[in-house]
């Protein structure tokens, strides 16, 4: 038996050292901690829950916020210092978002922010399709989705087990090496590595992501839009769909412990279906979940055929909308237009 | 260590270990269902005490009966009630009769239809006098929960296992290495080939309504290698863990895919259950012996049976009868058991011949298991109707089809390994007595890291349902 163990310790050396270098290089920044994860240097893209969350864990309890924006990446359209405007002076705002978050993702932060004793005061909720259908963590295993323990039913081998693997997928260590030599940004990178030409500028006090796209449309708006059409982004739309799809069964549960918590914290939210380039409004019964759930004065729905979606301009690409749009929602929202 | 270190020697302590893990194995799952098992191994190792010392022939029946009614019970509340409650509804109101019947939201216990049939097993050997009971609770306990294979087999006969129990177990090198290699393939199989697949045969099989025929066939022949690779992965996995232990369980496939008709097919594929159903049924039935009706029956009854144990839906008895279909004419003109030996036994590469058969097997059986994989009757023939559509012949469209074209080749390359180690009871026990050192181990770390960077969206293993 001693002779069994001892061959399949030399079997598996090889594969610890390797999985202690990775840790030790720690590209997705998870292993170790940092005072600023959003560094100058960094390139490599990063698990932004984990980032939101260790940020506000690092928070101190005058600085803790009391107001939150949550939903997927589109939030990023509405950011904390526009929506100051429409809270009371004191209030804190952070951005508590997830690379294409989950409803049971927006639920589980919030039971971390009340079991943390941490104020919810004020929410700002986005939401879409992709965001309601979503009630599990169980298909969330990316490095860029997978969530944090503390925050999700994950172990701690569930987390860390995706940035070990990505780590060693030759896919990431070529355009690591190949972008760490050369510094440019290659179609194949894809989202392993954030582009640089233009940079996303993270502010760490609240978490909003100022995209780099923004300054490029904003240096040339014509060619941009020529680029994106050009390349397909920007599909044909003439034929209206409507989305008659069965709605996921445990979305109403999650929705309701959402509104009992803003019940107990007696918190002042709103929910915006986000406007999508698609013009395929929000599913009927999800709508009717949510104006039920919530009533309707606090639901705003964006999603389909309007004046928002019309415009081309108002999109980086067909997923993300900009933030003057969402300053435009924010108005229409708080201000009861 | 425990096992090996601190109770060697010592076998009802070994047992007892192996029982209890398997208990503990089996409630992480939902331990509600432990009263489950605990109630059939007790009835079984009662009834096979009282065959023992009953030699009345009638009462020795009447105790094998009650063994299946209480297994077969179980298996039909929990697997079969809601089917046979719709369907008689369905029935009466066909025929203009309106009833109300509540479906029940009922679990299905994990690995029922296979511990259920193990059980079966010892009861039927023993009331046989082909077994002698047992009289060790502990080494029943464990032979019926034995973890390494209790949710998706391979379905152990008693009289293969049982007796392993009884017998001191040494700790035996070459044979815990050749079981983590089995292991280390099963894993290869069920993460790399089985899941990535999954991901393709789902995007196409949920999406089917709106794909062309020849994009459904894409999505067959990826079910086709994610069934395989998911279910003789998991027999692997177990036959390999079961190793560690110093057990030998019976091996559940032999490269099926290879197989000249769909007799050979057959005869590699799930080997466990279609022994099963040969010994326990299609013999007690007759087999082949009688006349030309009787052979058609009994053919049509062990496949349907078979389709049915699958689950409980109307798909899975349209399978076995589909598969009754492909066996009888070989069996009606006595060809079905041409195909004994190994393809190319003696090359390696096979005849012209023998790839058209493989090939024509090969093919029979994709379509067959539309059928298994489709959710319903409609679901699958609104398949096979696109499939022998117009739509055949445009080029195949649906979501991440590029990323499923790069997976090909490793489908590709798999295949390839199968072939080369299809004389050895797993692909990669091949390497052992043919290759050098240096290559062994480049192809042990390549799986490896293959599983670790290739691995698929995590599934549920299939056979989990069953």
């Amino acid at each position: 038996m001693k002779r069994f163990f001892k061959k399949l310790a030399w079997f598996i050396l090889p594969c610890m050292a390797i999985v202690g270098t990775v840790i030790y290089l720690d590209f997705f920044k998870v292993f170790f901690d940092y005072d600023e994860y959003y560094s100058e240097d960094l390139f490599v893209s990063i698990n932004r829950e984990y980032v939101c969350l260790k940020t506000l864990e690092e928070k101190d309890k005058s600085e803790k916020p009391d107001s939150f924006i949550f939903g997927s990446s589109r939030s990023q359209a509405f950011k904390c210092k526009d929506w100051k405007k429409f809270l009371p002076d004191s209030s804190i705002a952070f951005h508590f978002d997830a690379a294409n978050e989950a409803l049971i993702g927006v639920l589980s932060k919030l039971e971390y922010l009340e079991k943390n004793k941490i104020s919810i005061d004020n929410v700002l909720l986005i939401v879409d399709v992709g965001l309601l259908n979503q009630t599990s963590f169980k298909k969330r295993n990316t490095s860029l989705t997978i969530s944090p323990p503390k925050i999700s039913s994950n172990s701690e081998i569930d987390f860390y087990q995706p940035f070990i693997t990505a780590s060693l997928n030759p896919k990431f260590v070529i355009s690591y090496i190949d972008f760490k030599t050369f510094r440019i940004h290659r179609g194949y990178m894809g989202q392993y590595i954030a582009n640089t030409i233009y940079a996303n500028i993270i502010d760490s006090n609240d978490m909003d992501i100022y995209y780099g796209k923004e300054i490029e449309i904003f240096n040339d708006s014509i060619s941009y839009y020529e680029k994106t059409i050009k390349s397909g982004i920007f599909y044909d739309r003439s034929i209206k769909v409507i989305d008659t799809s069965d709605i996921n069964k445990n979305t109403e549960e999650q929705l309701k412990k959402i509104e009992k918590i803003f019940e107990n914290n007696k918190t002042n939210y709103k929910i915006v279906v986000s406007p999508m380039y698609d013009q395929i409004g929000l599913n009927k019964s999800y709508l009717n979940l949510l104006n039920g759930i919530f009533k309707n004065e606090n639901v705003y729905d964006y999603s389909g055929v309007n004046e928002f979606t019309n415009s081309l301009g108002n999109f980086y690409e067909k997923s993300h909308y900009r933030p003057h749009l969402a300053r435009e929602i924010m108005h229409q929202v708080y201000l009861d237009l | 260590m425990l096992y090996w270190s601190v109770f060697k020697n010592k076998l009802k302590a070994q047992n007892a270990l192996i029982a209890v893990a398997s208990y503990v194995f089996y409630g992480w799952w939902d331990w509600r269902f432990l009263s489950l098992i605990l109630f059939s191994t007790v009835v079984d190792y009662a009834i096979g005490r009282l065959l023992l010392k009953e030699n009345d022939q009638f009462k020795r029946k009447v105790f094998l009966w009650i063994s299946i009614l209480v297994n077969l019970g179980f298996l039909g509340f929990f697997k079969y009630y809601n089917f046979f409650l719709d369907n008689f509804i369905e029935a009466f109101t066909f025929f203009g009769y309106e009833i109300k019947g509540n479906s029940l939201n009922i679990i299905l216990p994990v690995g029922i239809s296979f511990y259920t049939f193990q059980t079966m097993s010892y009861t039927i050997d023993v009331y046989r006098n082909k077994l002698t009971p047992t009289k060790d609770f502990v080494a029943f306990t464990a032979f019926v929960s034995f973890f390494p294979q209790l949710v998706a087999g391979p379905i152990e006969r008693a009289t293969n296992l049982l007796p392993q129990f009884y017998k001191n177990r040494e700790f035996s090198y070459g044979q815990a290495v050749e079981g983590m290699r089995q292991i280390l393939w099963g894993l290869f199989k069920k993460v790399v080939i089985a899941d990535n697949c999954a991901e393709y045969a789902n995007i196409i099989f949920n999406g089917s309504e709106d794909l062309s025929g020849s994009t459904l066939i894409i999505g067959a022949l990826f079910f086709t290698f994610q069934i395989y690779g998911d279910f003789s992965g998991y027999s692997d996995i177990a036959i390999g863990t079961a190793r560690l232990f110093g057990f030998n369980l019976m091996k559940n496939f032999s490269f099926p895919y290879f197989s000249r008709d769909i007799a050979e097919f057959w005869r590699r594929w799930h080997i466990s259950l279609s022994t099963w159903f040969r010994d326990y049924l299609y013999i007690p039935l007759g087999g082949s012996r009688g006349g030309l009706g009787m052979k058609i029956r009994n053919t049509f009854i062990i496949f349907i049976v078979s389709g049915f144990w699958h689950g409980a839906n109307w798909t899975f008895i349209v399978w076995g009868a589909l598969n009754a279909l492909y066996f009888l004419p070989i069996m009606l003109i006595g060809n079905n058991r041409n195909n004994l030996n190994l393809v190319a036994e003696n090359s390696f590469l096979p005849s012209i011949k023998e790839l058209a058969q493989v090939l024509f097997t090969f093919a029979l059986t994709v379509f067959a298991w539309i059928f298994f994989r489709a959710d319903s009757m409609t679901h699958a023939i609104d398949i096979i109707s696109e499939i022998f559509s117009s739509s055949t012949f445009t080029i195949p469209d649906f979501t991440k089809r590029h990323k499923a074209y790069f997976f090909i080749p490793l489908i590709a390359v798999f295949v390839f390994f199968e072939w080369l180690g299809r004389r050895e009871e797993f692909a990669l026990s091949q390497i052992e007595h043919k290759w050098k050192r240096p290559v062994r181990y480049l192809v042990y770390y390549s799986v490896l890291f293959a599983i670790v960077t290739y691995a698929g969206q995590e599934q549920q293993f299939i056979y989990f349902q069953f």
